[in-house]
């Protein structure tokens, strides 16, 4: 996932909220876009990232790199930047341990993926 | 639409101009495309398309000018199916931002998430007839002289190579909202394994289902979507219409022909033999290349646009890394 979660929910909140529900004539379906829109803006503050299921990869991230790749405290978001970028440094030369870790990163997003979809 | 109205006035000679059928093309994520037919004031009718350049486009910066004179050199120096290019307008006035129209080609352009669209591809033979003509077409881009084309082929195709890794990463680099700890892995096993077929050619740079029309009779009547073109090893091109993000699970390339039906037509028409390091290599490349415009176009909504598909990207970014995963996979067994 590239972008963050703030941004994600305002995002789509305000897409609703500004670019779709103006343009509809119903006024059900209106109410509905804005309505999902303020449920959005509602939950925004509520929600955050859980790092056990978005990274199960982080703690043997720890055990390669040590402290560099601790969490930052209290901070999801922040959290998996951090881990992200400590891996991303390790892969520019990484031995079979690392390659085996950024293989764990891609297929976790990647079964993510899948569980919404399904499949 | 009145100041369209206005300008295509003045260029058709006309007191006044109609628009009708106008149709903004969703499909693409740069260049802005339109669709119209222009109703002159006898009644005569003319079927136009325009390209505008996007106020922040995934692949900026834009060169219109090298754009419309990439085009005119495909109509008149090769046998590539190309609408005929009407005007270029570099003045921002009019519509806000350069643009350029040329004639609306009539057709139906097959895409990869209908792969089995019965309009394109009524059966098999239909097909691979679609197949062989987007190879030859590939062929007769790259046996064309670059000078022709108003470029200039690479002196030294390795270093070539060298520099569009480095384009890519450096477009990964300036836009990761997060690092993609893979594509770092890669740029180190691109450098590490430059493998080239010596030729420098202009390429397409997106040569792929979805980038062609085609008429009522199964001939590809236009190539579009040429913004990313540019000098490089002819392998490029076909790694990228061969890459999984347009075919899904098909062994046929872009939903058109296997490996070895396309590059034994390929190696037919042009006299290269493409040998599988060539194709690994330039395959790694089109998927960083691929995740660089992933990447951006996650950041473009990180930093404010508005339009939902860019955040979108963000996440199908996954689809992108998880081929170029299993071809680093794949690269690996061939070591061991």
């Amino acid at each position: 996932m590239q972008n963050s979660l703030d941004r994600l929910l305002a995002g789509i909140a305000a897409t609703l909220a500004d670019e779709v529900a103006p343009a509809l004539s119903d006024p059900y379906l209106r109410a509905q876009a804005t309505t999902a829109a303020e449920l959005l803006r509602t939950l925004a503050p509520r929600i955050t990232w859980d790092l056990d299921a978005v990274q199960p990869w982080a703690g043997e991230l720890v055990s390669v790199a040590g402290d560099a790749a601790l969490p930052v405290d209290g901070d999801p978001e922040a959290s998996m930047a951090a881990h992200l970028t400590v891996l991303a440094e390790l892969a520019r030369a990484g031995d079979e341990r690392v390659a085996a870790l950024v293989d764990a990163q891609v297929e976790n997003e990647r079964s993510l993926l899948r569980k919404t979809r399904g499949k | 639409m009145d100041a369209l109205r206005r300008w295509l006035a003045a260029r058709l000679g006309a007191a006044d101009v109609a628009i009708e059928d106008l149709r903004r093309h969703v499909e693409g994520w740069s260049w802005e495309t339109y669709t119209f037919t222009a109703v002159l004031p006898d009644g005569e009718r003319i079927g136009l398309a325009l390209r505008r350049e996007p106020e922040d486009g995934l692949l900026a910066p834009y060169d219109i000018e090298g754009q419309y004179a990439l085009h005119r050199a495909l109509v008149s120096e090769t046998a590539l199916p190309m609408p005929r290019l009407r005007w270029l307008e570099l003045d921002r006035g009019p519509l806000g931002m350069p643009f350029y129209v040329m004639d609306r080609v009539e057709g139906h352009v097959p895409v990869q998430w209908k792969p089995d669209d019965p309009v394109a591809f009524p059966d098999d033979a239909a097909r691979t007839a679609i197949g062989l003509q987007f190879v030859d077409l590939l062929a007769e881009l790259h046996e064309t002289d670059p000078a022709r084309l108003g470029y200039e082929a690479a002196a030294d195709p390795e270093a070539a190579a060298v520099a569009e890794i480095d384009h890519w990463y450096e477009r990964y680099d300036a836009h990761a909202v997060r690092r993609v700890p893979l594509l770092e892995q890669a740029v180190a096993w691109l450098h590490a394994n430059v493998v080239t077929s010596g030729r420098s050619v202009v390429c397409h740079g997106d040569y792929r289902i979805g980038n062609f029309m085609l008429d009522g009779n199964g001939r590809i009547n236009a190539v579009f979507d040429w913004e990313l073109a540019h000098v490089s090893d002819p392998v490029e091109d076909i790694a990228w219409a061969a890459l999984g993000l347009f075919r899904g699970r098909s062994p046929l390339w872009s939903h058109l022909l296997d490996e070895s039906a396309f590059l034994e037509r390929y190696e037919q028409r042009t006299g290269l033999a493409v040998t599988p390091e060539q194709l690994r290599f330039w395959t790694v490349l089109c998927y960083l290349k691929a995740s660089a415009t992933h990447v951006r176009a996650a950041h473009a909504f990180e930093h404010g646009r508005p339009d939902l598909r860019l955040a979108a990207m963000g996440h199908q970014l996954q689809y992108v890394l998880d081929g170029l995963r299993r071809e680093l996979r794949a690269a690996r067994e061939v070591v061991r």
